[in-house]
């Protein structure tokens, strides 16, 4: 199943180290601003618009 | 014996030398003892197995750490090689998958690996189980707590800012290592709750946050006492409050002999603890209830009830018994319930 790992910027390193940790040098991992939880809705709607293309292409390059 | 890792020559400046360790990013900040081939090599002598024999896969770099590893970061912790059966246990502990060393390495929380000695390796290495159990003094509390840190950062690669992302971490993180005081327990020890002998050395690992001290001069009975406990246990912020999972109690040994004087095992007080933490709804605004519902499913109850059992069940409640005379014990909570705490035997050779 294609899928996409959201991670917020400061936590770039980490993601990437687990990744790789986990044999999975190919995952797809979308960055996002920090922080996140304290984001009005209209906010969050902002970053959907932001990063949509982003996830798309992500979600749809990859093969079974 | 044949070590594998790499000879370096470096300064005989010890001012040059520390620095250069720093520089490598090879401590926790303080400085370390060289670990030359001779000192390596009887580190490994006291644990009784091969050099290259592995112990265990450290996350979150999943690098195996060789029992030359582990002695290199024990001599540079400032252990002594006898103390290798202790660190050794830590060790596997730390990485039993239901630790989950790869999040309590990662997370934003102040989580440490807290390390409880049980059994006749206490007194054989020197691990102080009596007052100032959880401060400084004792060099084998201080040097295996130490060693075990050190092994995260060296083998795990927990690095501060990078893989590390405690928001603040904590004094625990440098060392994090005490005895239970079994002598002057009323109980039996927690190894042998949980199976073993008494002639047998365990280590518990705990993923918990820094102690916070339960100061009660006052209580004479257990009813009045656990009342206390309770209080100061069940408290919003920490992660149990959220997400539930274990919390470690270190009652003191004068708490201990009132609870114990007046009949109690320590499962009557994990059940009584139990029924007296509550979570309480009106300690907490909408949004935090709302943010706790999608973790913990028992908070999703109607608008007449007013609050509910802070853990799930009384088995979460881990009860050790520690310290020196004096009317405090100690309260650490966990990582919540993103961790599950793990036993060892201490192999002595």
């Amino acid at each position: 199943m294609p899928t996409v790992t959201f991670c917020t910027q400061p936590f770039r390193t980490l993601a990437q180290v687990r990744r790789d940790t986990l044999g999975l040098p190919q995952l797809p991992i979308v960055f996002l601003p920090h922080p996140m939880m304290t984001k009005t809705q209209v906010e969050i709607e902002g970053l959907v618009e932001q990063v949509f293309q982003e996830v798309v292409q992500k979600l749809t390059e990859q093969t079974p | 014996m044949t070590l594998q890792a790499s000879r370096l020559e470096v300064s005989a400046s010890p001012a040059e030398l520390q620095d250069w360790f720093e520089s490598q990013g090879w401590t926790d900040g303080l400085p370390v003892v060289p670990p030359t081939p001779e000192l390596v090599q009887a580190m490994i002598s006291g644990s009784g197995l091969a050099a290259t024999d592995v112990v265990a896969a450290v996350a979150p770099s999943g690098a195996l750490a060789t029992v030359e590893k582990v002695a290199i970061n024990a001599v540079m912790a400032g252990c002594r090689p006898h103390y290798m059966p202790v660190i050794l246990a830590a060790l596997r502990a730390v990485a039993q998958p239901a630790f989950n060393l790869a999040g309590i390495q990662a997370t934003t929380h102040p989580v440490a690996p807290l390390l409880f000695v049980n059994g006749p390796i206490r007194g054989r290495i020197g691990i102080n189980s009596g007052s100032n159990v959880f401060g400084q003094g004792a060099r084998a509390n201080a040097t295996v707590g130490r060693a075990l840190r050190l092994l995260l950062i060296n083998i795990g690669d927990g690095v501060p800012g990078k893989t590390d992302m405690a928001t603040f971490g904590s004094p625990a993180k440098f060392s994090y290592c005490a005895g239970e005081n079994e002598e002057a327990s009323p109980w039996e020890p927690f190894h042998v709750e949980h199976g073993m002998a008494r002639e047998d050395s365990a280590v518990l690992v705990h993923g918990g946050e820094a102690p916070h001290n339960i100061q009660d001069h006052a209580s004479a009975t257990p009813d009045e006492l656990l009342l206390t406990f309770a209080s100061s246990m069940a408290t919003l912020g920490n992660n149990n409050a959220g997400m539930g999972g274990e919390m470690l109690l270190a009652i003191g040994i004068e708490h201990a002999r009132i609870l114990a004087n007046h009949g109690m095992s320590k499962d009557d007080v994990r059940v009584e603890l139990h029924r007296r933490m509550r979570l309480r709804f009106d300690t907490m605004g909408v949004a935090v209830r709302n943010f706790y519902r999608n973790r913990r499913a028992a908070i999703d109850v109607g608008p007449e009830v007013t609050d509910i059992p802070y853990l799930d069940d009384p088995s979460q409640i881990l009860i050790l018994v520690a310290g020196g005379p004096g009317l405090h014990s100690m309260v650490v909570p966990s990582f919540g319930g993103a961790t599950r705490s793990a036993r060892e035997r201490v192999i002595v050779p």
